[in-house]
């Protein structure tokens, strides 16, 4: 979804003492620091430096306005993802609508400093015009963030693909394996069957033999019952 | 033709007198200056916050599209994370399976080994259970032959006693070769003990000399056996001769001899008459 500034609620603000105001409350934390960076902390164009940049990120992670894709389940990860862009959405235009508003007081200054150039005219411009800046930097400041928020998801996307790589080929190598054991499973199956019959077969064997042992068990008591008889028989003749 | 520079100073100068009568006008009438001031800053106004909005909403739909992209690749992962779970659960039970299949085949061909020896032992118990029943009769033999009196007792003692010897050392025989020298497993298999040493290995670096020397001593043993052969057909065939003409000769002496004891004969009986 790409928000315009027609998407930006209609709240404009109707009193000087909301310009200096910091987005935020109770359930909801901004991605731009309470205390704006100084000027150490930017370049000659004012723009935040990548140092300072990677330390706010830091500490956005730290904190847990930009979820982690390996602490948090995806779930939860992609729920928090949703609450950190509408936050910036939010957080865009609350500080967006607080520019409009000075820069509209600054080209009325202007107006008047041009009808009246008076001290006072000239105080109120310089004012405005503080204000104004204070918000630009404010504004810029988010939509570098925001731009480091997205270099960063792409980096850690990045990272994620190779993890899926990993995965992919312990996918592949099981399944060689898996191919590997079928082969085994079914070749043996195979064997074990053609054993297990082998052993029927000796099972049979042996009690032909057993059959065969007790019948010659048998004929040899019996003769030796003759011999006995025989020889007793001649004996006592 | 007029050169480019020339061109760029007039246009420079038709602007300045138009600006300067602007001003002029302007200057005249605050309230025109003053809508035009308004209309100017209403369009510094409206470009800035263009292009303000314009800034942000690339960085935004960028920051959205990666953000969809993160949740897409997230997502993957997890189902390969769960695929991998999955197969490692199939991996493991196939595992176990084919292990138990293995150890089933192993089982059965020891089960297998131990039914045919325990039946080759069987086979060897009525091979001596036949060999006491055809003693048994000889013995019973005998002794009917002896009671019909058509052998003497003597005989049919002796002719027992033979009996029993050799069904006794038979039965020792299988005794000692079942225990001491067959194989607790194969039962057609015997143990030597070592007693001949192991088969001889040739060294593979040698291999192939050994092989021609081999080959050669081969041939030379059996050029030797041939010429051998040769002269012993050679002696055969002289001995032969010979013998075939001592066999003449004395079966031309035999025939003399014959006809001199009948001449002797002869003479004898004249003389007697």
């Amino acid at each position: 979804m790409v928000v315009g500034m027609s998407n930006c609620p209609k709240e404009p603000i109707s009193t000087d003492s909301e310009l200096n105001d910091v987005f935020g409350d109770a359930t909801r934390v901004g991605v731009l620091p309470v205390t704006p960076n100084g000027s150490s902390e930017r370049d000659e164009k004012g723009t935040l430096l990548q140092n300072t940049l990677t330390t706010i990120l830091i500490h956005l992670r730290k904190t847990g306005i930009i979820p982690s894709s390996t602490k948090d389940t995806p779930d939860v990860f992609i729920q928090k993802q949703k609450v950190l862009i509408q936050g910036l959405r939010l957080e865009y235009c609350f500080y967006e609508s607080r520019y409009k508003y000075a820069l509209e007081k600054v080209f009325n200054a202007i107006r008047n400093g041009d009808l009246s150039n008076t001290e006072d005219t000239k105080a109120t411009l310089k004012r405005y015009l503080e204000i104004t800046k204070m918000l630009h930097r404010r504004l810029n400041d988010l939509t570098q963030i925001t731009s480091s928020i997205t270099e960063n998801m792409n980096s850690t996307s990045v990272g994620i693909q190779s993890e899926i790589e990993t995965y992919n080929k312990q996918i592949q190598a099981q399944r060689v394996q898996l191919e590997k054991q079928s082969k085994i499973i079914n070749k043996g199956e195979a064997v074990t069957n053609i054993r297990k019959e082998m052993i029927k077969y000796t099972e049979e064997k042996a009690k032909y033999t057993d059959n065969l042992l007790t019948l010659y068990s048998f004929l040899n008591i019996v003769t030796l019952g003759l011999l006995v008889y025989i020889y007793k028989a001649a004996g006592n003749e | 033709m007029a050169s480019l520079d020339e061109i760029i100073d007039s246009t420079s100068l038709y602007q300045n007198a138009d600006l300067a009568a602007a001003l002029h006008t302007f200057k005249n009438n605050p309230n025109q200056l003053q809508s035009f001031l308004q209309k100017q800053q209403a369009s510094v106004y409206d470009d800035i916050v263009k292009q303000k909005g314009t800034t942000f909403n690339k960085v935004y739909g960028d920051l959205n599209r990666a953000s969809k992209s993160q949740e897409s690749v997230l997502m993957y992962q997890q189902r390969n994370k769960e695929l991998t779970s999955m197969q490692n659960q199939v991996y493991n039970n196939q595992k176990n399976m084919a292990m138990a299949i293995t150890d089933d085949k192993n089982l059965a061909k020891r089960k297998n080994e131990m039914n045919e020896w325990s039946i080759s032992n069987k086979n060897d118990t009525l091979f001596v259970y036949s060999s006491l029943f055809i003693a048994l009769s000889g013995l019973l033999l005998c002794i009917v032959l002896w009671k019909l009196e058509m052998i003497s007792s003597s005989f049919c003692g002796s002719l027992a006693a033979l009996l029993i010897i050799i069904f006794v050392l038979l039965l020792l025989n299988r005794y000692q070769y079942t225990e001491i020298l067959r194989d607790k497993r194969y039962w057609n298999r015997k143990n030597f003990g070592g007693k001949y040493g192991k088969i001889p290995i040739p060294s593979c670096p040698g291999m192939m000399d050994d092989i021609t020397s081999g080959v050669s001593s081969l041939t030379r043993y059996a050029q030797d056996a041939e010429k051998s052969a040769t002269s012993e057909l050679d002696s055969v065939s002289t001995a032969l001769a010979s013998s075939a003409s001592e066999l003449a000769n004395t079966v031309h002496l035999s025939n003399a001899a014959h006809a001199v004891t009948q001449a002797t004969q002869a003479t004898q009986a004249t003389q007697a008459q």
